[in-house]
């Protein structure tokens, strides 16, 4: 539903006002790259920006997040004391809609389920999202393979579509219909809804064509054996640089830091992609090369996670095509699987 | 360029089953990137490129086929690793096919993409080499002046070991500048060193992209890894990242090769060849040895001689 | 698994939050010493602990990090927890150099627990190798003394380890092999001096003892060979797959289904197991 339209003028007046109680993080150009940061300078925000080269993922689950803290005493080995999570709320401005969409897959793994993780559903309920729709997507964007887009609206709070000189402002929740009532907004005329619709269309169209993922699960069944494995992960360096630009990728180790006469129990970013992350005590690795590990991460994005939690853990934002160091481009892998399933399904008849 | 007549060897190699497996590299989808290619049938030869995209040491990617016949394409430094690792008793030289070629460096895509004005080389669709120019749009660049910091002052942009050749030959004469980055560091004071060494290593967070992709971190368990004792938490905080880095350091002191692939691989940037520069001139100056020249060498650290260095001992 | 059972998070309101409790007893189980048991006492008054037998508890040492043990004591055995831990790495070596007194965390109950709601009415068959059982002690324990024996059928037990000295928990087995509503098979490797027991492998002893497949159910619980070889054994014997149980061991950290690193297939360890029929490890890849 818009609410109206607005200037970017007007939107960093919002901003400067929401600084005040909010802590408000957005895209901002720093050493050469776009991040995500704790927005200082209103003025600052970079509203052009394609997509940041690291994800938000930091602000709903951060790479390093203490639990609790202890001090060490000589017959007492459990004086510990839950850190608090943060409290206040956070606004999370100029989100992409890809990653609008990764944070909601993240929420259901740590707030659904057997246990409501605290830690992230303080940072998450406290947090608001004014999504940013996506008007240049680039080579490497596929969210179209999971029936999304550049102008998704699912995960934001507010939606934000570029028109010309202004930004229509479309509510999407109530949350964002709150928020909104602190906007100075002027009623969105035809000029430029015409122009949103048109970027729209024109973001759509630029977005490269690839397969349909969608229902890729069922593909991946009969392939627990599959040669591909081997043959897709032969150059993978398990950098695990995939898992940290990844904004959906959540799997955390937990460990404790000594300082001083105490220390820190954290979870931090841990990636499937390390030989260590399943090697038991004895020694033992369930996953003990890169093709296995390999699977694993292909099978939980596209397999375990839509079964326990209906949804996948890709939303087609490009970043581990970008990033990986020796370009095993992960949109190829699901070719792969497409290919492996039909090969597979001609041989046997079907 | 890969040569037809290279290639067509290539081809011959793996259609006679003199070589299991042939290395190299194939285009990328990301323009200006290349990927690692593992080639098993003859006909897939063709999918083999050679160009300043080609920045991967593929000589790491040998590893879990030690007992096999691998035939691999190693530019100038990459030789080198082969012959470092021949002297660590890793390969032998039989089972290995090699490719040698006489390289002029390899590009930075970031230093592309500062010349382009744009912030990530996936913004460079019609971006594409050209001869020995980069080409997007109007704009073009030679390749000279967007190399990687390591091979603009290379002395060893030929292959010493090869079964055949391709590539330019070069007349590397000693260039006395090649340690100019090192000896900027060392003139610093104690103080700026430190601060440099601590702010450079603050933008690692412990991927292993480094170890990962170097020919010669081939332990079994790397020490980053070992659980008991447990030397390192996967939390990247400041001490751990210290202790990784400077020990790996070490352990390559007398080994590196210098070829870069761990600092293009690094994906936060941070600056390993100053570090590991400084520890190849170590041993430069205080044992005359430079790694990777000859398979028959002793390495420095596991040789004694009467007027080895010793004013550390107290 | 429909059954409700207790939970860490259903009972606290921060499950990554260890509770003290005090080591009370520490028993050396093995000749070797390289298991130990650890009865544990709860620090605060607070809330019982009630658990399932085949549940486990993540015990935490700050400063050296936390490790999954199956609980070896029984419900019914309310005035200590107890966990048997064998030496292995940093976590377990610290354990063991602590004496009764010292307060240590522990998190839980985590995991699913054995079906006992499946068993009642059942004859049972238990068959352990090794290490792995600690938390068969809970569930026999459980059955012999929680004034429920009547509740199963049969009881017939299989205990296998390399030698006389490696078993756990020898004072339990002495009193079983004393009661005639438990038959207790236990069985080393290969003869020993002063050993009159019974020599052979598990999977050897079991096809020897040849319990009847007729309303039981089997639990196992030892190492992948143990398993690899004797379940052919059972299966000859006429168990269904959906009959057999066992419980899984993997690599843990939050124990509550959040850090992705225990799972076997699509099913977490630590929150759709530990304790899986066959059957339901049948639609699972063969990855643990």
């Amino acid at each position: 539903m818009v609410a109206g339209m607005i200037s970017r003028q007007a939107l960093e007046d919002a901003l400067r006002g929401w600084m005040q109680s909010w802590r408000v993080v957005a895209p901002v150009r720093q050493a050469g790259e776009v991040r995500f940061e704790e927005l200082a300078d209103a003025s600052a925000v970079a509203w052009d920006y394609a997509n940041s080269k690291h994800s938000a993922k930091g602000v709903y689950l951060p790479q390093v997040e203490r639990l609790l803290t202890y001090t060490r005493m000589r017959d007492d080995l459990n004086q510990v004391k839950a850190a608090d999570p943060p409290t206040g709320p956070t606004l999370l401005f100029g989100l992409r809609p890809c990653d609008a969409r990764a944070r909601l897959m993240v929420d259901r793994v740590m707030v659904d389920g057997v246990c409501r993780d605290r830690y992230y559903a303080a940072r998450r309920d406290g947090t608001v999202v004014v999504g940013l729709a996506c008007e240049h997507p680039r080579s490497t964007c596929f969210c179209g393979a999971f029936d999304s887009g550049p102008y998704d609206a699912t995960g934001s709070d507010l939606l934000l579509r570029a028109a010309g000189d202004m930004y229509l402002v479309d509510v999407i929740t109530e949350r964002g219909s709150e928020l909104a009532k602190g906007l100075a907004l002027e009623p969105a005329d035809d000029e430029r809804t015409q122009l949103a619709e048109h970027a729209q269309a024109e973001a759509e169209e630029a977005l490269r064509p690839t397969e349909r993922l969608v229902g890729i699960e069922e593909a991946l069944k009969g392939l627990w054996d599959d040669p591909l494995w081997p043959e897709i992960s032969a150059k993978c360096l398990a950098c695990g640089t995939c898992t940290y630009l990844c904004p959906t990728c959540h799997c955390f180790a937990v460990e404790d830091r000594v300082l001083g006469d105490g220390g820190e129990r954290v979870r931090a970013w841990d990636s499937c992609m390390y030989a260590g992350f399943t090697v038991h005590a004895s020694g033992h690795n369930p996953r003990p090369d890169q093709a296995s590990r390999w699977r694993q991460r292909v099978m939980h994005k596209f397999s375990y996670l839509p079964e326990n939690v209906d949804a996948y853990g890709c939303v087609g934002c490009g970043r581990c095509v970008v990033g990986c160091p020796v370009n095993l481009d992960i949109r190829q892998v699901l070719a792969r699987v497409w290919e492996a399933s039909r090969v597979q399904a001609e041989e046997s008849g079907s | 360029m890969l040569p037809d007549e290279i290639r067509a060897a290539i081809g011959q190699w793996l259609a006679s089953g003199e070589v299991d497996l042939f290395i190299g590299w194939e285009p990328g989808t990301l323009a200006l990137t290349a990927t690692p290619a593992f080639v098993r049938r003859a006909e897939d030869v063709d999918r083999l490129i050679w160009d300043a995209t080609c920045e991967h040491n593929l000589t790491r990617f040998i590893r879990p086929y030690r007992d096999k016949t691998v035939g691999i394409m190693v530019k100038g430094c990459d030789a080198r690793a082969l012959v470092g690792l021949m002297q660590e008793g890793q390969l032998v030289r039989e089972r290995l096919r090699i490719v040698g070629i006489g390289c002029d460096g390899v590009i930075d895509p970031r230093r592309v993409c500062e010349r382009l004005g744009v912030e990530s080389v996936e913004e460079l669709d019609d971006a594409r080499l050209d001869g020995n120019e980069i080409v997007c749009g109007q704009v073009r660049i030679p390749i000279a002046e967007v190399l990687f910091a390591g091979c603009e002052t290379c002395q060893q942009r030929d292959p010493q070991v090869y079964d055949l050749r391709m590539g330019p030959e070069h007349d590397d004469a000693p260039l006395e500048d090649r340690y100019a980055h090192v000896r900027a560091m060392e003139a610093l004071s104690e103080d700026e060193r430190w601060e440099r060494f601590t702010s450079e290593i603050s933008k690692c967070n412990l991927c292993y992209a480094c170890r990962n992709t170097c020919p010669f971190c081939y332990c079994n368990v790397c020490f980053a890894e070992q659980t008991n004792p447990q030397w390192l938490t996967p939390t990247a905080h400041d001490p751990d990242v210290a202790f990784f880095q400077i020990i790996r350091t070490f352990h390559l002191a007398g080994r590196c090769v210098a070829c870069g692939a761990c600092t293009r691989a690094c994906p936060q940037g941070v600056d390993l060849r100053l570090m590991l520069d400084k520890l190849c001139a170590d041993v430069a100056d205080l044992y005359g040895y430079l790694a990777g020249e000859d398979v028959e060498a002793k390495p420095p650290l596991t040789t004694y001689r009467q007027d080895d260095y010793n004013d550390f001992v107290l | 698994m429909t059954e409700a059972h207790p939970h860490i998070c259903r009972c606290a309101e921060n499950a990554y939050l260890p509770r003290s409790m005090r080591i009370q007893r520490v028993i050396t189980e093995t000749d070797d010493r390289e298991i130990k048991s650890f009865d544990l006492v709860p620090v605060d008054e607070g809330e019982p602990f009630r658990f399932t037998p085949g549940q486990f508890c993540e015990l935490s040492i700050v400063g050296e990090g936390e490790a999954p043990f199956g609980i070896a004591s029984a419900p019914v055995e309310e005035s200590f927890v107890r966990f048997s831990i064998k030496r292995i790495g940093r976590v377990t070596t610290r354990l063991h150099s602590l004496t009764p007194g010292t307060v240590i965390g522990m998190r839980g109950p985590l995991g699913n627990g054995f079906p006992m709601g499946a068993f009642a009415g059942k004859n049972l068959v238990v068959i352990g190798g090794g290490f792995a059982f600690t938390t068969l002690r809970s569930l026999l324990v459980q059955i012999m003394q929680g004034g429920q024996r009547d509740r199963f059928g049969q009881l017939q037990v299989v205990y296998g380890v390399r030698e006389p000295g490696l078993f756990l928990y020898r004072e339990d087995l002495a009193a079983w092999q004393a009661r005639d509503d438990i038959q207790v098979v236990q069985t080393i490797d290969v003869p020993v001096d002063g050993w009159h027991g019974q020599v052979g492998f598990v999977p050897q002893a079991v096809q020897e003892l040849a319990p009847s497949a007729d309303g039981a159910v089997a639990v196992i619980c030892g190492p992948p060979v143990m398993i690899r070889f004797t379940l052919p054994v059972l299966l000859e014997l006429g168990f269904g797959r959906e009959a057999i149980y066992t419980s899984l061991e993997n690599r843990m950290q939050c124990g509550v289904g959040k850090c992705g690193r225990c799972n076997v297939g699509a099913k977490y360890v630590c929150v759709d197991g530990p304790v899986f029929s066959m059957a339901e490890l049948d639609e699972l890849p063969p990855e643990y």
